[in-house]
């Protein structure tokens, strides 16, 4: 269970990092008009994996 | 000979048939005597017609039929499939897309006339229960018959769409030729703004059964934005607890991760035991819209399952298997021939000797799967993405509440996807802003569902990457809006992973049946009755 239940910090900042290349370099960049709150929510996850 | 008197209908079915030219016109009634004729016909086509269906053994699968197609059309193909916005910024990163006008002046020319000689079946058809406000018409138009069966399991296909629909201009309109199955001429066209799609050159599942990706996920998805609904890759499933309520849930997971395993889950030995059922909606496509006591409500708005064939026995989805068993169409998959009845990879542990497979040879099964292939991996007898098309009707888990039109009242919306590492069995999001982000990240290995490469991680966006209408910023601007509208009686969004490995890459969790555990949380989260840790990613049991 606790495998299964695991947070990994180094691997969700990481999970982050991505969902961030993802929005700007596949999205964004492609003209995708990715709306403020989902950057928040990122933003929002980053600082408590930093906590 | 026309089944309505609708001008918007008849004038469109008009020009179709002044571009296609078709030799004969049948308006599909949806009566048993016009599909056992279609039935007939189709089943007496010559040994060696492309178009031809076979009688299966009518004592082990009563009213079942077989049907091959062209080795090169075997799966939707992506990379021919258009969303044709006015502007390329409607349609967005996540689409193909091309010019309207350009599109229609380049199919033209490919649809004139390509019904000559051939017969054009006029299909109207209900997506969703003929009575429920959430339900939509749709007319396809087609030249094969075998088309006609399908959609008879996968729509509420029949003379009553058309009476519903009375005089509005409120259907879709679907193209359909297989022309000469010619995949470098392969095209499948959504033109949102003009609720239309064209399809030429397949004669293969979703590209061909337009109610299906086509109308029931980008068409509808990019109704929604502008009538304020959802139309979502998603299963509906209800988990009716010992108290007698039923508590339902949407899930959507990218294909080849056991969406239609879920729907129909039979919940473990201690479960049953202590008075649990589930039930089944829907396992592949939800519409979702506000209700009268502003709860968002859910339905299917197919009417059978198309589902992947290989995998699927009594252990890993009983019910899937038992809703083939009549009245089912099998394309692709391969024959036990002794027995003139069907077998796939993972029916058994025993390919039939004296068999068929997917493209028609006849060989020893036994030999032929012990055999390695060009690919290094041991031959197969079905093709890996041939499927069933069963209707609802036969899943001995079908919900009660199946063809209710005011749709079912969703307490839970699941996301999910195959992730080897990183991502915990289950988490909570903190809100439904948090939810749709969760969402937008959904990622998974690719299948063989559509055609392309096996075993790359890839961001499928709500599992809806090939689907939506449109834009997929505005896609999830809309989510976004959907959420207040719905304010505190929006459903609970959660994240599952049945498919985290350990270091010698062995799956930690035994998943099926045991994924009753992870609904029981989810639904008592939503009920307020068990507790969470707070994370950094959201809420963990």
């Amino acid at each position: 269970m606790d495998k299964l239940l695991n947070v990994d910090t180094d691997l969700w900042k990481a999970e982050i990092a991505e969902m961030r290349r993802y929005y700007n370099d596949d999205i964004a960049a492609k003209g995708g008009k990715i709306p403020a709150a989902l950057y928040e929510e990122l933003d929002k996850i980053e600082a408590r994996l930093n906590k | 000979m026309s089944l309505t008197t609708n001008a918007n209908v008849l004038k469109w079915v008009d020009e179709m048939i002044a571009l296609c030219k078709p030799e004969k016109v049948v308006w599909i009634d949806g009566s048993k005597e016009q599909l056992d004729e279609l039935t007939n016909e189709v089943t007496s086509l010559p040994e060696g017609d492309p178009n031809k269906m076979y009688w299966l053994n009518q004592e082990k699968l009563p009213g079942c039929l077989y049907h091959r197609t062209a080795v090169n059309d075997v799966a939707r193909v992506e990379d021919r499939t258009f969303i044709c916005t006015r502007t390329k910024e409607d349609a967005g990163p996540t689409n193909n897309w091309c010019d309207p006008q350009e599109m229609y002046a380049k199919l033209r020319p490919m649809y004139d006339g390509v019904m000559k000689g051939r017969t054009m079946y006029v299909i109207p058809y209900s997506m969703g229960p003929v009575a429920s406000p959430i339900s939509k018409v749709g007319v396809e138009l087609t030249d094969s018959i075998y088309v006609v069966l399908n959609m008879n399991i996968m729509t509420r296909m029949g003379k009553a769409a058309f009476d519903k629909l009375g005089d509005s201009n409120d259907f879709v309109r679907g193209l359909h030729s297989k022309a000469d199955v010619d995949p470098e001429k392969r095209y499948i066209v959504q033109f949102p703004e003009d609720n239309t799609i064209w399809s030429i050159n397949s004669a293969y599942g979703g590209n061909v059964i337009l109610s299906k990706k086509c109308f029931a996920l980008r068409i509808a998805s990019f109704q929604g934005k502008n009538e304020g609904w959802m139309a979502e890759h998603m299963l509906i499933l209800g988990v009716q607890k010992p108290d007698g309520e039923t508590k339902y849930i949407c899930a959507a997971f990218p294909s080849a991760c056991g969406k239609t395993n879920l729907a129909m889950l039979i919940p473990p030995e201690g479960y049953l035991k202590d008075g649990y059922k589930v039930f089944t909606v829907g396992d592949d496509i939800a519409w979702l819209k506000p209700g009268k006591d502003g709860r968002l409500y859910a339905i299917n708005p197919e009417n059978g399952f198309f589902g992947v064939a290989p995998g699927t026995n009594a252990k890993s989805n009983y019910n899937a298997l038992a809703s083939t068993m009549k009245n089912a169409i099998f394309t692709n998959v391969a024959l036990n021939n002794a027995e003139n009845t069907v077998w796939w990879e993972g029916l058994d542990k025993n390919p039939p000797e004296d068999a068929t497979e997917w493209t028609g040879i006849k060989t020893n099964g036994k030999e032929w799967t012990s055999q390695v292939g060009a690919d290094g991996k041991n031959k197969k007898l079905a093709h890996p993405n041939s499927r069933f098309t069963a209707p609802a009707v036969n899943c001995p888990c079908i919900s009660p509440e199946f063809d209710n039109p005011e749709g079912v009242p969703i307490s839970a919306i699941v996301f999910g996807g195959r992730r080897a590492s990183t991502t915990p069995l289950v988490y909570q999001s903190f809100d439904w802003t948090h939810g749709t982000y969760v969402g937008s990240a959904v990622s998974s290995e690719t299948t063989a569902a559509a055609a392309g490469a096996v075993g790359v991680l890839r961001h499928d966006p709500m599992a809806m990457k090939p689907f939506i209408g449109y834009n997929v910023g505005d896609y999830w601007a809309h989510w976004l809006e959907m959420g207040e509208k719905l304010g505190d009686k929006a459903p609970k969004i959660f994240n599952v992973n049945w498919f985290k490995q350990d270091e010698n890459g062995n799956f930690i969790w035994p998943g099926f049946g045991d994924n009753m555990r992870v609904l029981d949380w989810i639904i008592k989260r939503c009920e307020g009755t068990v507790e969470a840790d707070e994370t950094a990613i959201g809420y963990l049991p």
